[in-house]
């Protein structure tokens, strides 16, 4: 197995590599294409042959720029951010806003979030998708890209930084609003 | 990973596959890292000297305030509002900002200047270019700027020139100038003003204090009422002195060519002794002149 192929490399390892020889970077195209995809869903891209122009713009883009990666970064971090901008492009290119936030039946946050925003009177303590879908919709384009990054990305306080490249403190600052005001917008449940 | 995550339908190319066939076929290769390296030093260069220019500005900004006649505020003005909108420093407080602010927008855009709250950035380029211009100022650079610079700005009149035009103001009475000739106990001496006129400057009732400032120095201001207008255009117009302070600017610029003032050799002439008149055989013009009693308060405050 060569070097560029080991999927125990780290991706700061396999960066290295892929500088010198490009059949290494699909290493990490293998590594992230899944995540991103679902990460571009979650912002509101619907149509999969648009997911897969991003991607491809996206994984184009990050290599062009490999060698501006910085290792005090994470590299999900920054091809997170690559992919975070690529997709607010495209949603300013088209002149549209997010479809809505798919958030599938299936997710495992929607059994954590209702503690995690203190969303009262959901009594199984489950969410559905689709009203959670429609309450992130609802919210700004930078509540929803925290919350989704926090509670379905699970990113930590510092990668979020890194990704949305704004201060660790305004991190806090803006996911503590996002949380108020998906409260607000979440659809209370029809009494049985 | 759910079903519905799968981008790619089956007998279709991987996605893998597909990036590196583009980036074989359109021949992508990574930029160079000394392109991303000298865009970040360029940001950081170009933050540097904003807080270079931000601390400029803010010495000559240290430099109006220092030079704005605070003290004189209540005798050069009627009110404090019309005070603050004559001596205020706007364009320098303005020309401060804009370079923190430029400071700011290029921090932000070094490899990871994102990471820095904004008030943190902002707040250490005020108070940096507030240090900084302070000790430019120290230096004397606050005067270099404050005149040079603001020369060429339209509109705008440095402090110190602002200063001489509200003492070149007999009929408010102040006047403000050069002594070119004077008695050896400046009964009278002749004052040629920062807009060239001459005046002869009856000092019968000037006291001690007055009579130090105007041996010590040479250029003056005066505080009292215009006596005699001139009754032809060859003799000058006769100022009658109440108070004399000495003219000072504050954080002159030692070394700057052409800053330092250039006066004739003061000479007290001789003869013509004159005899100072008792206290109690002072007139009474000096009390109605409208700053006497703040100026008189400044005596006090004064210890002397």
């Amino acid at each position: 197995m060569n070097a560029f192929t080991d999927e125990r490399a780290t991706d700061e390892e396999i960066v290295a590599l892929a500088l010198q020889k490009k059949e290494a970077f699909a290493v990490l195209v293998r590594r992230y294409e899944a995540r991103l995809t679902r990460y571009m869903r979650r912002l509101g891209v619907f149509r999969t042959e648009d997911i897969e122009d991003l991607l491809q713009n996206v994984f184009l883009k990050a290599y062009r720029n490999l060698n501006a990666f910085d290792q005090a970064l994470r590299f999900s971090s920054w091809i997170y951010r690559i992919a975070h901008n690529e997709t607010m492009s495209f949603f300013r290119s088209r002149s549209v806003r997010p479809e809505g936030s798919m958030v599938p039946d299936g997710e495992e946050v929607l059994v954590e979030i209702p503690d995690l925003i203190d969303i009262q009177g959901e009594t199984d303590k489950r969410l559905s998708g689709e009203r959670l879908g429609k309450a992130l919709y609802q919210l700004d384009a930078k509540y929803r890209e925290i919350i989704i990054l926090r509670y379905f990305e699970e990113r930590e306080y510092s990668e979020i930084s890194d990704i949305l490249q704004i201060p660790v403190s305004s991190v806090g600052t803006l996911l503590s609003r996002a949380k108020k005001k998906l409260r607000t917008h979440y659809p209370t449940p029809p009494t049985v | 990973m759910t079903p519905q995550e799968h981008i790619q339908p089956s007998g279709q190319e991987p996605l893998a596959d597909k990036i590196i066939d583009r980036i074989e076929q359109e021949g992508v290769v990574p930029k160079p890292r000394w392109q991303f390296s000298a865009t970040n030093q360029f940001f950081w260069v170009i933050w540097a000297l904003s807080l270079v220019f931000a601390a400029a500005a803010a010495a000559a900004m240290i430099f109006a305030l220092a030079n704005a006649g605070w003290e004189f505020r209540s005798v050069t003005h009627d009110g404090f509002f019309s005070y603050l909108v004559d001596v205020l420093p706007v364009f320098w407080i303005a020309a401060m900002l804009v370079f923190v602010l430029l400071a700011y927008e290029n921090l932000k855009r070094t490899k990871l200047g994102y990471r820095y709250p904004v008030r943190l950035i902002v707040g250490v380029g005020v108070i940096g270019s507030l240090v900084g211009g302070a000790a430019l100022f120290a230096g004397g650079l606050g005067e270099n700027v404050e005149e040079n610079v603001g020369r060429h700005i339209p509109m705008y009149r440095p402090a110190v020139e602002a200063q001489r035009r509200f003492w070149v103001n007999p009929s408010k009475g102040l006047l403000g100038g050069e002594i070119t000739q004077a008695d050896p106990e400046y009964a009278t001496f002749t004052v040629r003003t920062f807009d060239g006129g001459m005046w002869v400057v009856n000092g019968d009732e000037l006291g001690n204090r007055d009579r130090d400032y105007l041996s010590d120095k040479r250029i003056i201001r005066i505080v009292g009422v215009p006596a005699i207008a001139a009754t032809n255009t060859a003799e000058p117009p006769v100022f009658h002195a109440c108070m004399v302070f000495p003219w000072e600017v504050r954080g002159h610029a030692a070394f700057a060519p052409g800053a330092a003032p250039t006066f004739s050799v003061f000479s007290p002439s001789a003869g013509n002794q004159a005899v100072r008149i008792p206290f109690e055989q002072r007139s009474t013009l000096c009390k109605g002149v409208r700053p006497y009693d703040t100026l008189i308060r400044m005596r006090v405050d004064d210890g002397r």
